[in-house]
């Protein structure tokens, strides 16, 4: 019972934390906090359903798919828009990014209907795994392998190539990558098109337990924020341990208070770190500099 | 010129008032008038918080929801007055201010939004299933008319009061403006340190603004309670919050008139976008991301920026004559 607990808040926690990452990265090179990124998960989940039904069912296929088509709409996002707000302007770059998210979530709704759908059975094939008592079942054990692939790629991208370079560069100071010779505008772009099309997948991961439909990326688009914030803001390897950890509270906090307000654990997690600690548990406090 | 500066604001009361009688009552008209003059009162709340604190909120429908379903409740379970309703809720709503002030205030910019966000959403979840209460999804139902002394308000008598409140509030925000306090807004959104150096104590001047704006939403939402008379959690969504932050950033943050004329421009263009049905959110939102990149300042910025232009036109011509 416990163990059953424990996968669950593994497979949530993978989820949460994909989408923290994309947070986190678009945060840490473009500092915007991207409130459209819950409806990216949607347009995910929804164009995976499309490619089911009409081009393809290998979930590797689809998810290849998927990541691809969230990049370029990532890509179009960031150019016809994002690009063209100065930083400076904290309210507006908010606004612009409610306003995507409203207009991704209604051009939804009259592409693919409002109404709720589930993505098709077994789309994760395989045997049901028994351990001792547990059973997984294959869309956890496939969220948990395609998520934790995901992240050690992302991981070794950032580290081991010149893009990534590049990318964490002028995440950490814009100005003086750009002397050194580094396009920053294009680093900016390409992370952003790294976190949508990794959002795009949660898209296809949350499917079993969510359903597809228009709101699906309101309250999880929420709740990979509190993961990202959870582990530091802009912090990467924060965002993957904020999310499980996420993950695992609500999880177990959901057998403890009435499952209607299972919602809002993520919530209460996100203002009490803001309140306390607002550079993440793994943040070092930068001093107030009054 | 200064003694004609009366001018506008007369003939703005004067046609506000005629307005049922040039209308001749007709019910679509004042029912835009009214929900154009709750949103006023919740815009001109957030233009203190945003436009001259510098505190950007994107829970503004909590407070909303908060200020709405106190009034219902006590209208609904206990049977009391309107007037007493308002001030009761409007209050409580302000204690909720104090309370998510204190608790937000060392938080600036972005975590701020992620915070009032979260709350918005929280509020919601409560008023969704706190069912004993607020009746949950069902909605809470059955509040009765609003009633001055014992005469129950028509559509118009409802109107006149609204137009009334915002009138005050209007005064009262002005007032606070002009005042050290507002100063101290402005300050602390210009250079936060420079102003703590001046020995503007920031703490406390938060809180000002927070509670301010939480008690006019408290307004605006026991208003719309009266005249809805049913209140039901979607709608408190946040999108209400967005829009609320776009009637002010629309119209101009930080500057006097600015949310109000927001507040109108929106609801009108939310009722002119109607007949386009599921297209009507997604006009609103290009609209929306238009505004944000082609006049972050709002329509008080563009007008600005033309009296300019013209101006120095003016002032060309005059060079050109004189050589």
């Amino acid at each position: 019972m416990l163990l059953d607990q424990v996968i669950v808040g593994l497979v949530v926690g993978a989820s949460y934390a994909l989408l923290a990452i994309g947070y986190s990265l678009i945060f840490a090179s473009m500092r915007l906090l991207h409130f459209a990124q819950g409806d990216f998960l949607m347009i995910g989940g929804f164009i995976s359903l499309s490619i089911v039904s009409s081009v393809t069912a290998n979930p590797f296929l689809v998810i290849f798919l998927v990541m691809t088509s969230l990049a370029l709409l990532g890509y179009l996002i960031e150019r016809l828009c994002y690009k063209r707000i100065p930083d400076h302007m904290h309210a507006a770059r908010i606004i612009a990014t409610l306003g995507v998210g409203m207009i991704l979530k209604n051009t939804a709704g009259i592409i693919w209907g409002a109404q709720i759908r589930p993505l098709s059975d077994g789309f994760f094939r395989g045997p049901v795994v028994n351990l001792g008592s547990l059973r997984i079942q294959p869309s956890y054990y496939w969220t948990l392998i395609i998520g934790a692939m995901l992240m050690i790629l992302l991981s070794l991208f950032l580290n081991r190539t010149k893009v990534g370079l590049a990318i964490r560069a002028s995440a950490y100071n814009a100005e003086v990558a750009e002397i050194m010779g580094i396009n920053s505008a294009k680093a900016r772009t390409i992370a952003f098109i790294i976190a949508a099309s990794l959002t795009g997948c949660v898209g296809i991961f949350v499917a079993p337990m969510t359903f597809i439909h228009t709101e699906m990326g309101v309250s999880l688009g929420m709740k990979g924020f509190s993961a990202a914030v959870l582990g530091g803001l802009g912090n990467i390897p924060g965002a993957m341990v904020g999310g499980l950890l996420l993950g695992m509270i609500e999880t177990f906090g959901a057998t403890v208070i009435s499952s209607g307000y299972k919602d809002s654990i993520a919530f209460i997690v996100l203002i009490l770190i803001l309140v306390f600690k607002p550079s993440g548990l793994f943040g070092t406090t930068e001093p107030e500099k009054i | 010129m200064k003694e004609k500066k009366w001018i506008y604001p007369v003939l703005i009361s004067l046609l506000l008032l005629l307005l049922p009688l040039i209308t001749r009552q007709n019910y679509y008209v004042l029912h835009i008038a009214i929900i154009c003059s709750i949103f006023s009162i919740l815009a001109i709340g957030l233009n203190i918080l945003q436009g001259y604190a510098g505190l950007v909120s994107i829970g503004q429908a909590g407070f909303y929801a908060i200020g709405a379903y106190i009034a219902g409740l006590l209208a609904v379970k206990l049977g009391l007055g309107f007037w007493i309703c308002i001030l009761i809720s409007s209050l409580v709503t302000s204690l909720v201010g104090l309370g998510l002030g204190l608790t937000t205030v060392r938080l600036y910019g972005g975590y701020l939004a992620l915070v009032t966000v979260g709350f918005g959403r929280i509020v919601q979840l409560v008023a969704v299933n706190w069912t004993n209460l607020t009746g949950g999804g069902e909605g809470l139902l059955g509040i009765p008319s609003a009633k001055v002394g014992s005469h129950v308000l028509s559509q118009t008598g409802y109107y006149y009061v609204c137009i009334f409140i915002v009138a005050l509030v209007f005064l009262f925000t002005g007032n606070v403006i002009n005042s050290k306090t507002g100063r101290a807004f402005i300050a602390m959104r210009e250079q936060r340190i420079a102003a703590s150096m001046m020995g503007i104590d920031i703490a406390k001047y938060r809180l000002i603004a927070f509670v301010i704006a939480a008690f006019y939403s408290g307004i605006a939402g026991s208003l719309y309670g009266f005249f809805a008379g049913s209140l039901f959690p979607d709608y408190f969504n946040l999108s209400q919050s967005v829009t609320i932050l776009i009637m002010v950033v629309l119209g101009g943050s930080g500057t006097k008139y600015g949310p109000i004329i927001g507040a109108i421009l929106v609801t009108i263009g939310f009722e002119v976008l109607r007949p386009f049905q599921s297209y009507q959110m997604i006009i609103y939102g290009i609209g929306i991301v238009l505004v944000v990149m082609f006049m972050p300042s709002g329509l008080s910025g563009l007008i600005q920026r033309l009296a300019k232009v013209i101006k120095i036109r003016k002032k060309g011509d005059t060079h050109a004559a004189a050589d």
